[in-house]
């Protein structure tokens, strides 16, 4: 972080820092099985078409997407997985979505909190 | 309750073809339509129907056989019969029809041989698969549908069976006995006891096994889960670049060395967006072709265009920008880093060259962090 804030300097200051949301997510009690992956996708208005991001291991701990532009608004959708060779739709068993979001430029946010929520069988997709 | 395990069968042809939705949007019975479709443009469909056709000559040849009085050879031909079709190398679809034919063809070859315990066999097997079946006096003796109404209906009446079948993954498509009965899992009740034909379908994958109810209900449980039998797998490994050794290895352990097609599906901003690959046994895609479809596109036209020219390997080499749609919209994480080397205009092979891994420890954006499941 002090090397990248050194760099950040050297850059102009441009590209570096700047609003940071967290999400803190966990688990609904309904949701029997282990899950080991989560993937996030993000929607951002007008667009129908998530981006979809990496699967990634809950135990590799947290992971940090761009935010979209500032001033749009998104929605997060996180989907939890159970064991196996990533997390296609074969192994969603939970799934979480946010409300609709909006980030300005060098505001401040508050973290927020998801629950994954188990997802019936057979799994409708997308958001409950 | 007896558990069963399946074992996996691949669908035999010379083509495989998987489709698979990318995300969670794609209904998944839009899934099966474009799978089912997409077997039939590549003529896999019409493969099965040839089978089955000759499959009907034997029928009509051996019912020959037993109008002449050759009853032995007759039972034997038809039993022969009766095996093929009743194996696992063909998918039991539109093939239990003539398959419950050929049981009522043996009912009546063993009565005339007065082999009653065999005839009370073949009409209870043919009464599991079509409980409902009307046996129209104008094409039987009487005493074939008095032998049938006590050896088959009488004698199972009131006795009925339930079939749970749990699969992994949720939403596979159950068949039983060639008709679909919904997704995965699921419980069939009020089935005749019997031999009935299991045959459970998810994307490319399918596993069949005859279950028999005897005294009882069964569990059925199947694990259709070896991710790397599925279109998606390809496309999972791809889009999540994990490397071109986990794309052979997803190649060579799908479809047997047959040439591979397989379709992904995302929603678009209108209708769906279908992207088919044509892979060698490597793992290298050999071509791409993309293809939109939408609400108006009843008859699937776009899937079949995509299909043939992937097949005619008339889909050109994919462009960088083909790629990258297919592939999604991936996170640029190089993005500030080029801005700040730019702007700067100083520095910018450090900042290229730490600048990735340092942005995931810094900057803005969003955290998601998981700690909460562990």
């Amino acid at each position: 972080m002090r090397a990248w804030t050194l760099l950040c300097g050297l850059a102009l200051g441009m590209g570096c820092g700047g609003p940071e949301l967290t999400v803190e997510l966990e688990r609904d009690p309904g949701v029997q099985e282990r899950i080991v992956w989560f993937r996030v996708f993000v929607r951002e208005f007008t667009s129908e078409t998530p981006v979809v991001y990496p699967a990634q291991r809950v135990g590799d701990g947290p992971i940090r997407i761009p935010f979209p532009e500032a001033g749009r608004a998104f929605t997060l959708r996180i989907d939890g997985c159970i064991e196996g060779d990533g997390c296609d739709v074969s192994r969603r068993v939970a799934v979480a979505c946010s409300r609709t979001l909006v980030v300005e430029e060098g505001e401040a946010q508050t973290p927020i909190r998801l629950t994954l929520l188990p997802v019936p069988s057979p799994d409708p997709g997308g958001c409950p | 309750m007896q558990a069963v395990t399946l074992m996996v069968v691949m669908a035999s042809g010379p083509v495989w073809v998987g489709v698979d939705a990318l995300e969670s949007e794609v209904p998944p019975a839009l899934v099966e339509r474009l799978q089912l479709k997409s077997a039939e443009f590549l003529g896999l469909r019409q493969a099965q129907a040839a089978q089955i056709e000759s499959w009907k000559q034997r029928l009509a040849a051996i019912n020959t056989t037993f109008r002449r009085g050759n009853l032995e050879a007759s039972r034997g031909a038809v039993e022969r019969l009766i095996g093929a079709m009743s194996a696992n190398t063909h998918p039991w679809l539109d093939s239990v029809e003539l398959l419950a034919e050929s049981l009522l063809m043996l009912g009546q070859i063993q009565l005339l041989l007065d082999d009653e315990l065999g005839a009370a066999s073949a009409f209870q097997q043919h009464h599991a698969l079509l409980p409902d079946a009307f046996l129209d006096p104008s094409l039987y003796r009487p005493e074939v549908l008095s032998a049938y109404e006590r050896l088959a209906v009488t004698t199972l009446a009131g006795a009925r069976r339930s079939l749970t079948v749990e699969v992994r993954p949720a939403g596979a498509t159950i068949w039983l006995d060639g008709k679909p009965k919904g997704q995965a899992p699921m419980t069939i009740s009020n089935l005749v006891p019997g031999r009935h034909y299991l045959r459970v379908v998810a994307g490319a994958r399918s596993v069949q096994q005859v279950v028999d109810l005897g005294r009882e209900g069964r569990v059925v449980r199947a694990d259709l889960g070896a991710d790397a039998q599925t279109a998606g797998a390809f496309f999972s490994v791809w889009r999540e670049r994990l490397g071109a050794e986990r794309l052979t290895r997803a190649a060579a352990t799908t479809g047997q060395g047959r040439v591979r097609f397989a379709v992904g599906v995302v929603r678009a901003d209108q209708g769906f967006d279908l992207f088919g690959l044509r892979l060698s046994e490597a793992g290298v895609i050999e071509g791409l072709a993309v293809a939109n479809l939408t609400a108006q596109d009843a008859p699937l036209k776009p899937l079949g265009d995509l299909l043939r020219s992937l097949r005619d390997a008339s889909a050109p080499p994919p462009s960088e920008q083909l790629l990258e749609r297919a592939m999604g919209r991936a996170p640029n994480q190089l993005r500030p880093v080029v801005i700040g080397a730019v702007a700067s205009g100083v520095v910018v092979a450090v900042l290229s060259g730490v600048g990735l891994a340092l942005w995931l420890e810094d900057g803005s954006g969003v955290v998601i962090d998981p700690g909460g499941l562990r």
